[in-house]
């Protein structure tokens, strides 16, 4: 075998390609369904679902694009087997190499072409002096530092119309497959995806994605020359991490639900439908987690697991997987504490449930109590589970910046959001101030979680009962 | 005139950039001291309209056109502030569910003393002499002014809800179904409250009801509504000596009597036509027996018949062109119930511990049913009659296992129910199920019709393969008169007396030889009673199938039941074949029953309305008519009197 690289799959990786694919099968069911295609048809009907749920779209693409992780092969000798780095490379690092490689000495503001920090230069006649340093990367391609605003416009210019054209395409590719399942002139299409009222939400659709193709465009021209939301501490550029930092953010808001479910579902369910002991064992058992302070809980389990992985490095072959395990730990714990929440509301409604004569008729069948549970309870309850799962995602998202902030959230090595803000926290005392940071952290992490807010909305309006009978 | 005058009022939904109306064109008015019943099915518009008069209409519904005028003022184009002083003041409605319209948080008091400061400014001590009056007046005891709802009983709960709307001193009264979710011995009482006031206040009533014999009994005038419009506008006495509009002439034909026995009710076909349906001519054509050719074309006016009675059909001014009469209803036979019993009950009881302080001991027990007897032969139906919290519905699942009786035993043909266990308690199920009285919660919405009905079959019949069972799916729709499309469509999909439909055919699909008939068809309109109720006749004929039909509607009762057990407080006080006991009761409750059952009059003596009797005595003394020195000290024990049996001293 002589692969250029050599794939590694994560635990988190598989969590999340398990998570995918459980995805995938729910909406093959769904699409399948009648009952359960229409709250989701109405969901494709809402022009904020629809604009949010492409935002998510992307922020989920870039998360998969960094779980595919691998090792790449290093330089080998001819003859020799092929040897593969230590290093843990995902595809979304492969499409971004400037970003990663490209690293400055310390600090540099958005843009910047000298560093933020004053050194002692060496000039070209050998006198010493005392300044800010040009950047080894950021503009370097400048010849004259007074070029900078007009080459970073006409950068801009440039990627605005890259963005333009693609958005362009993709609209004419949308009337292209109307005008197919419409049997109309490619030309009526277009004016119907302009104009027709029951198309709001498409169009919503695609005037996001032209947003964000020509935010892209501008993006991809730009950042390859210059650090455009400038650079950390140690010089990395802060874009960068802000990228990496989405893949941790979606699997702590996802990997928690995806462990927290079963508890909630199974215990949650089983104590109202059964009832007697099993539900006052379920109840003392949610009551007694309940009191405990949660952030300490979660500080201990973390610090328990950072020990076992400090006293066992023979486990982990790489750092990355060292990190990625405490990743892991901290999406089980956190969903160990939470599962609370939803198991006392199915608890309610599964008790609501069970005296419904639907399910007295399948008692009398002599129906199996699991079959009962199943078939009956489970399908008629996943819309209380869906818009939790839904509401609590951006929650998580916010918790795992709070749990890194306080230190006992993801490694320190890891990109995330907390980290990053956590790393900014001592520079805002700084004078002038080193304001990115924080910036480009709150910048990403808000706008995730205003979509995947608004979007949650929607999705509770369209599976509200109350809301099928209004107008 | 100054009682209420409604004309040509239209209420229009708007969706998906249609306008639907689900009332066109509704006229009617109240006279003071008259009782105007509004009479339809469900979803004919009839709430609608009441909402309408009191601008409450819901989200999203508009009224499009129309004039409503209550004395001088024009009630739909009062600013919303000036409405609000009438509505609950000279204009007051009554709800349906009396514990959805009082506020569970305030006392009954504290909600009539709010109308009263509204309405009438009164404050204080004067406030209070008024609400004491007030309770007076609806038969209430002063002293509940200071209690909660839940603490009143249902009838009481109604009682003060319209004391609360009497507050205002109303014109007009509109009275939204009031009695439905009540017991019949509870619904006689509030209709004579009802009319009482009526009569002492000249109150106008707008009666709102789906029950025919309730109109009979409260209306001076009647109008008959069907999708959206009235059909019907008649005095009582000539409506009821002669109904003329078709839909009408159907709505008598379709309510089962005892001594319509062994009939095939009439039955109306088609279902009611869904909102936005577009009419081109009469909207009652398509299920009319006596349309032709111009009742599709053209829409019928509303032509007067007789003084005061008009009727919108064409029969009215053009007799039907000769053609194909309509087919007579098949009238069927009785069926005949053999003598070997199939279900034998013997004293079973059902006691719930009541449990009471920190460590939750059984303080008491409450005797749900309490030492009940019977037996059912293959082919008979016997129908248990009782109110509400009797212990009928308990007992019907202390007979399946879905409750665990605390004593007695159930023998299904040879085996003892109660002692079988596992997977002989399974196989037993078989034969005997269950028919649910809410075709809404009674399927599952997350399942197919062929999955419902399949269920069943892959429990009870494990022999069958599963083609076996997809095979048998279309035949048992066909048997219960359902499409075989039906299998794959969801419960959501079907009206309530399609999906009692669905739930018969899924008990039927294990082959039972009892089915247990929990009120099936209480949640229904008439017109599909009656056809759930031929069905259900047809389908003992064809198997032999044992109802044990549990029921408060007598009339039903005495038209389908071979016998009849009469249950009270979780004992039985009668038995006896249906045709003796609905004739000649011969326990006071009974007769109780009997004399509260609408369309008798409402003539009979103020009946207690509850109450307990003495640990020993009968329960049923509190409220006895007839009681006697014995009745509060000795239970009376059910005797055998010929083929009856009585648990009442006075029989002895």
């Amino acid at each position: 075998m002589n692969l250029p690289f050599q794939p590694v799959v994560l635990w988190s990786d598989a969590l999340l390609f398990l998570l995918v694919a459980v995805l995938i099968g729910f909406l093959l069911h769904v699409r399948r369904h009648e009952h359960l295609r229409a709250p989701w048809a109405r969901v494709g009907q809402s022009r904020v679902g629809m604009a949010t749920a492409v935002v998510l779209a992307v922020y989920a693409a870039i998360g998969v694009l960094d779980s595919l992780h691998f090792r790449p092969a290093l330089p080998a000798e001819p003859g020799q087997p092929v040897q593969y780095g230590n290093e843990v490379l995902s595809v979304l690092d492969l499409m971004a190499k400037p970003l990663r490689s490209q690293v400055e000495k310390t600090y540099s503001a958005p843009f910047a072409l000298h560093l933020y920090a004053k050194e002692n230069l060496t000039l070209a006649d050998g006198r010493q002096v005392r300044d800010y340093p040009r950047l080894k990367y950021g503009g370097a391609h400048l010849s004259d530092e007074r070029e900078r605003a007009g080459d970073i416009a006409r950068r801009a210019v440039v990627g605005v119309a890259w963005g333009l054209g693609l958005a362009a395409a993709v609209v004419l590719v949308a009337a292209g497959l109307l005008a197919r399942r419409n049997r109309m002139p490619p030309g009526d299409a277009l004016v119907r995806l302009a104009r027709a009222p029951e198309l709001a939400a498409l169009r919503s659709a695609l005037l996001t994605l032209t947003l964000l193709l020509v935010l892209a465009g501008s993006v991809v021209q730009l950042a390859g020359h210059y650090h455009i939301l400038g650079t950390d501490k140690v010089g990395q550029d802060v874009f960068y991490l802000a990228l990496k930092s989405i893949r941790t953010g979606l699997l702590i808001g996802t990997l928690t639900t995806l462990i927290m479910l079963p508890f909630a579902l199974f215990l949650g369910v089983a104590a109202g439908y059964y009832g007697g002991w099993v539900d006052d064992v379920i109840q003392y058992l949610y009551t007694t987690l309940n009191s405990i302070p949660g952030v300490l809980l979660i500080a201990a389990a973390v610090l328990v697991a950072q020990v076992y992985i400090e006293t066992h490095p023979e486990l982990f072959d790489t750092a990355a997987a060292r990190s990625d395990l405490r990743l892991v730990f901290l999406c089980a714990i956190l969903g160990v504490t939470s599962w609370t929440g939803l198991a006392r509301l199915l608890r309610g409604e599964a008790l609501k449930l069970r005296e419904l004569e639907y399910i007295q008729a399948a008692r009398a069948f002599g129906v199996s109590h699991l079959r009962i549970l199943s078939r009956h309870i489970l399908p008629n309850v996943g819309h209380l589970v869906l818009i939790t799962v839904v509401i609590d995602f951006s929650g998580l998202v916010l918790a795992e910046a709070v749990l890194s902030y306080v230190g006992v959230g993801v490694d320190p090595a890891m990109a995330s959001w907390g980290n990053m803000i956590n790393g900014a926290r001592l520079e805002l005392a700084r004078e002038p101030i080193v304001w990115w940071q924080l910036a480009a952290a709150f910048l990403f992490m808000f706008v995730l979680v205003l979509s995947a807010n608004l979007f949650a909305d929607s999705v509770r309006e369209a599976f509200d009962p109350r809301a099928e009978r209004r107008t | 005139m100054t009682g209420l005058v409604l004309r040509d009022l239209r209420v229009e939904i708007a969706t998906g950039g249609r306008r639907l109306a689900p009332v066109d064109g509704v006229s009617l008015s109240v006279a003071p001291g008259e009782c105007v019943a509004l009479l339809g099915e469900s979803g004919c518009g009839k709430s609608l309209t009441a909402l309408a008069l009191m601008r409450l209409l819901p989200e999203g519904l508009r009224i499009a056109d129309g004039e409503a005028r209550l004395g001088e003022t024009d009630l739909f184009a009062l600013p919303e502030r000036a409405m609000q002083q009438v509505r609950g003041g000279r204009l007051a409605m009554v709800f349906q569910e009396p514990m959805l319209s009082l506020n569970p948080v305030m006392t009954v008091g504290q909600q009539i003393g709010e109308a009263l400061a509204v309405h009438r400014a009164l404050a204080g001590a004067a406030a209070g002499a008024e609400i004491r009056r007030l309770l007076e007046a609806v038969g209430l005891s002063a002293d509940l002014s200071a209690s909660y709802p839940f603490q009143l009983s249902g009838g009481q709960r109604q009682r003060a809800l319209i004391a609360t709307m009497l507050a205002g001193e109303p014109r007009i009264l509109i009275a939204d179904e009031p009695t439905t979710a009540l017991d019949v011995t509870v619904q006689a009482q509030i209709l004579r409250l009802l009319k009482r006031l009526q009569a002492e206040r000249g109150m106008g009533l707008l009666l709102i009801t789906h029950d025919l014999d309730v109109a009979r009994d409260m209306a001076d005038r009647v109008a008959i509504m069907y999708a959206g419009q009235i059909v019907e506008w008649a005095p009582r006495e000539a409506l009821f000596a002669g109904p003329v509009h078709p839909y009408t002439q159907k709505l008598f034909s379709v309510l089962p009597s005892a001594q319509r026995r062994g009939e095939r009710l009439d039955h109306i076909p088609g279902t009611v036509p869904p909102l936005g349906t577009a009419f081109s001519g009469c909207r009652f054509a398509d299920r009319c027996d006596q349309s032709w050719a111009r009742c599709r074309k053209e829409a019928p006016g509303f032509h007067e018949r007789a003084p005061g009675h008009f009727a919108r059909c064409h029969l009215m001014v053009e007799p039907r062109p000769a053609g194909p009469a309509s087919a007579p209803a098949a009238s069927g036979q009785a069926v005949e119930a053999q003598a070997m019993p199939l279900l034998r009950v013997q004293d079973l009881a059902v006691h719930f511990p009541q449990r009471k302080g920190l460590l939750r001991r059984v303080a008491g027990w409450i005797k749900a049913v309490d030492g009940v007897s019977f037996e059912i032969a293959a082919g008979e139906t016997l129908a248990l009659v009782g109110e509400s919290g009797c212990g009928k519905t308990t007992l019907a699942r202390a007979i399946l296992r879905l409750i665990e009786p605390t004593a007695g035993s159930v023998r299904l043909g040879d085996a003892a129910i109660g002692e079988l266990q596992g997977e002989a308690l399974r196989r037993k199920r078989a034969e005997m199920q269950i028919v649910f009285q809410d075709p809404f919660s009674s399927l599952n919405p997350r399942m197919r019709v062929g999955e419902i009905l399949e269920e069943g079959m892959q429990a009870l019949r494990p022999e069958l393969a599963k083609a076996e069972r997809k095979a048998l799916v279309p035949v048992l729709l066909q048997q219960v008169g359902l499409d075989a499309a039906a299998a794959l469509r969801y419960p959501h999909a079907f009206s309530g007396g399609q999906r009692q439909r669905i739930a018969i055919a899924r008990a039927l699909a294990v082959e039972p030889r009892l089915l247990i008939c929990d009120e099936p068809t209480s949640a229904l309109d008439v017109s599909v009673q009656a056809q759930i109720l031929n069905l259900l006749q047809g389908l003992q004929r064809e198997r032999g199938l044992a109802y044990l039909f549990i029921s408060h509607n007598l009339a039903v009762v005495g038209y389908l039941a071979h016998r009849v057990a009469v249950m009270y407080r979780g004992r039985l006080v009668e038995t006896g074949p249906a045709a003796a006991v609905m004739a000649e009761p011969m326990h006071p409750y009974t007769r109780l029953l009997l004399e509260s059952a609408p369309g008798r009059g409402l003539g009979v003596a103020e009946a207690v309305e509850a109450g307990t009797g003495g640990e020993a005595g009968c329960p049923f003394a509190a409220r006895c008519r007839e009681v006697q020195p014995r009745c509060l000290v000795a239970m009376p024990a059910l005797r055998r009197l010929n083929d009856r049996q009585v648990a009442c001293h006075l029989r002895e």
